[in-house]
């Protein structure tokens, strides 16, 4: 699997680089499971 | 229905068609019809998947399974953010770069014709029949709960879409999706402040919260790795992306939403604004229903939410035995009621000893009533072999109807009418570009003008939507073999998948390796349906993992595998 950014000029608006916004979906995602573990313990 | 709930839900939906069909007037060739110019921005690409994917049944279904079972159901999407990513990375440029129209198209660049047009059918027989579900499923529930006339619900529901989608194509699904999606977020958030309004006024936000908890309904994340158990973090993870792969990436109802944008860029974030956006809008949409939950414990809950089968019951032979369950299901719900006022006033008096005391007690109520209602089911299938004891569609809904102020049941009916249309727009455009792009023009008419594509593009639309319709009108005659119709869906995802996963990550395996491999995958998966008792879930991953795995042993066992066959 490649990481590029081949498309010069099509980069995301939000982030330098495009595997900069994939690890940001990721982190989120990281970040929502850790939210919803934490909000599951706290009214179990 | 109030006259006010009439103005907003025809207002509404009126708004959302006049707007359509304005909006997106005058596609000159098939290249705005179908792909929209390529002109979408990533904001109109990412609200176009999300209100593709939610279906009028997800609105209704998740608040009910909250209520039901907890909010563990969010697990499920897990997988799709990284879905999302490997998307953007590999199959977004793909598709950008060889200016497909079509998912189906790209493999026959990739194999041949016949594997594209193997797979282009398939995807027609599977989507055709989801079409027409789309539009009958939210029908069922309001003509159940409201007293429509279930023809008259499909007809309204399938003749707004084909005057918008006949008329704009690609460009009218994506704008009208935009205010869908906005009737959408504003119903439910709506709903969600109603419920906690609607409370006692001694239970607040976070007091319905602890309730919720206590009983189970907030199990949001599962961390045990249990096969058995439906919604783990790691079936949603590994399962939940296994399917987001399958359903974004070569599903053309989905893959036509990211085509249409300006670039690879605007699909990408497209793609990625769904990954970051849709967990939390599920987790908020399964938040309303297990506060649902708390709201029944303080108002007298309906023993079965579906009050034609109840009554049906009530009136049959069996009868008293179904009240003799509804009034014992009344009187545990007035005890949980005393303990979770109880636990409250504990909690605010900070005595933890007498808040433990009444969360068991509340706790063992809880399992008191499932267990009556589980009786109860058994009674209704006593009354009718046939009848559907679940009842999970039908809980939001009834509270909606029962409790909401005029106006708003108005706007959650507008919220109901919009997710199934605009799923349905997704289906029916994705329907007509196949038929066009893999079979019309690629078999029967290769040389065309713009102006004849365009007109077959409409036909082909028309065609869809009613066939769509019929279908919904037919499947309240089917009833319990409806079931067998989502089966026959699952029958052929997974071969599509196996295909479209060798064709991306298996470079060097070639066309007749992977044709021999769907051919038999969908041999097998046929077999499995007619002579095993497989759950059909499974089909998906069985069907991708023997395409897979034939065609890689075909490979290895032909080595003069290297010249593919010509069209």
């Amino acid at each position: 699997m490649k990481f590029n950014d081949e498309d010069a000029g099509d980069l995301p608006p939000f982030f330098k680089k495009w595997n900069y916004l994939y690890a940001f979906v990721i982190g989120h995602l990281i970040y929502l499971i850790l939210l919803f573990y934490l909000f599951t313990k706290a009214f179990e | 229905m109030k006259t006010l709930d009439w103005i907003v839900l025809i207002g509404t939906l009126s708004f959302i068609v006049i707007y359509g069909v304005w909006k997106t007037r005058g596609s000159k060739n098939i290249e705005g019809y179908l792909k929209g110019d390529n002109t979408m921005k990533w904001w109109t690409i990412g609200l176009s998947i999300m209100a593709t994917q939610a279906s009028a049944i997800t609105f209704l279904s998740a608040p009910g399974q909250a209520y039901d079972d907890g909010m563990r159901f969010v697990q499920f999407y897990f997988g799709l953010p990284i879905a999302m990513v490997i998307l953007s990375i590999t199959v977004v440029p793909i598709y950008h770069k060889l200016k497909v129209y079509t998912a189906y198209e790209y493999l026959e660049n990739r194999f041949d014709l016949k594997t594209r047009v193997l797979t282009a059918i398939l995807f027609l027989t599977q989507r055709g029949l989801a079409a027409g579900f789309t539009i009958f499923a939210p029908s069922l529930i309001l003509s159940t709960l409201l007293g429509w006339n279930i023809y008259y619900t499909n007809l309204v529901i399938g003749l707004m879409v084909i005057i918008y989608t006949v008329s704009g194509g690609t460009k009218a699904v994506a704008q009208t999706q935009k205010y869908q999606m906005g009737v959408i977020l504003l119903g439910m958030v709506a709903a969600g402040i109603l419920v906690v309004k609607l409370m006692p006024e001694n239970v607040g936000f976070v007091d319905a919260l602890e309730i919720a908890g206590k009983t189970g309904r907030l199990n949001v994340v599962d961390l045990e790795f249990d096969p058995t158990s439906k919604y783990n973090i790691w079936s949603g993870l590994i399962g939940g992306g296994f399917l987001a792969l399958s359903y974004f990436g070569t599903d053309q109802s989905q893959v036509a939403r990211y085509l249409t944008g300006s670039s690879i860029g605007q699909s990408r974030l497209g793609l990625l604004f769904n990954g970051i956006i849709k967990i939390p809008m599920q987790f908020f949409i399964l938040l309303i229903g297990a506060l649902v939950y708390v709201f029944y414990i303080f108002q007298p809950a309906p023993l079965f939410f579906n009050n034609v089968i109840e009554e049906r019951t009530i009136q049959s032979e069996v009868g008293a035995e179904y009240l003799d369950k509804k009034e014992r299901y009344d009187n545990i719900n007035t005890e949980k009621r005393q303990y979770a006022i109880g636990y409250l006033e504990a909690l605010d008096e900070g005595n933890d000893l007498e808040a433990k005391k009444k969360v068991q007690a509340l706790q063992q109520a809880d399992k008191k009533s499932k267990a009556v209602k589980k009786e109860a089911l058994s009674v209704i299938e006593k009354a009718d072999p046939n009848a559907d004891t679940n009842d999970t569609n039908f809980i939001f809904l009834t509270f909606v109807i029962n409790y909401l102020p005029a106006g708003l049941v108005g706007l959650i009916i507008a919220v109901i009418f919009s997710a199934s249309m605009s799923s349905t727009s997704s289906e029916l455009n994705a329907l007509a570009s196949t038929t066009i792009v893999d079979i019309y023009k690629r078999l029967y008419k290769k040389n065309a003008s713009e102006r004849h594509y365009l007109n077959a593009s409409k036909v082909f639309t028309m065609f869809w939507g009613v066939y769509a319709i019929l279908f919904a009108m037919y499947a309240n005659r089917l009833g319990t073999l409806i079931e067998a119709v989502n089966k026959l869906g699952s029958l052929v995802y997974g071969t599509i998948l196996g295909v479209f996963l060798v064709a991306f990550y298996m470079k060097n395996i070639k066309a007749r390796e992977t044709f021999i491999a769907a051919i038999i995958s969908e041999s097998i998966i046929l077999l499995c349906f007619f002579f095993t008792d497989i759950p059909f879930l499974w089909y998906n991953v069985i069907g991708s993992l023997i395409v897979l795995i034939v065609a890689y042993l075909l490979k290895i066992l032909r080595p003069d595998s290297n010249i593919t066959s010509n069209n």
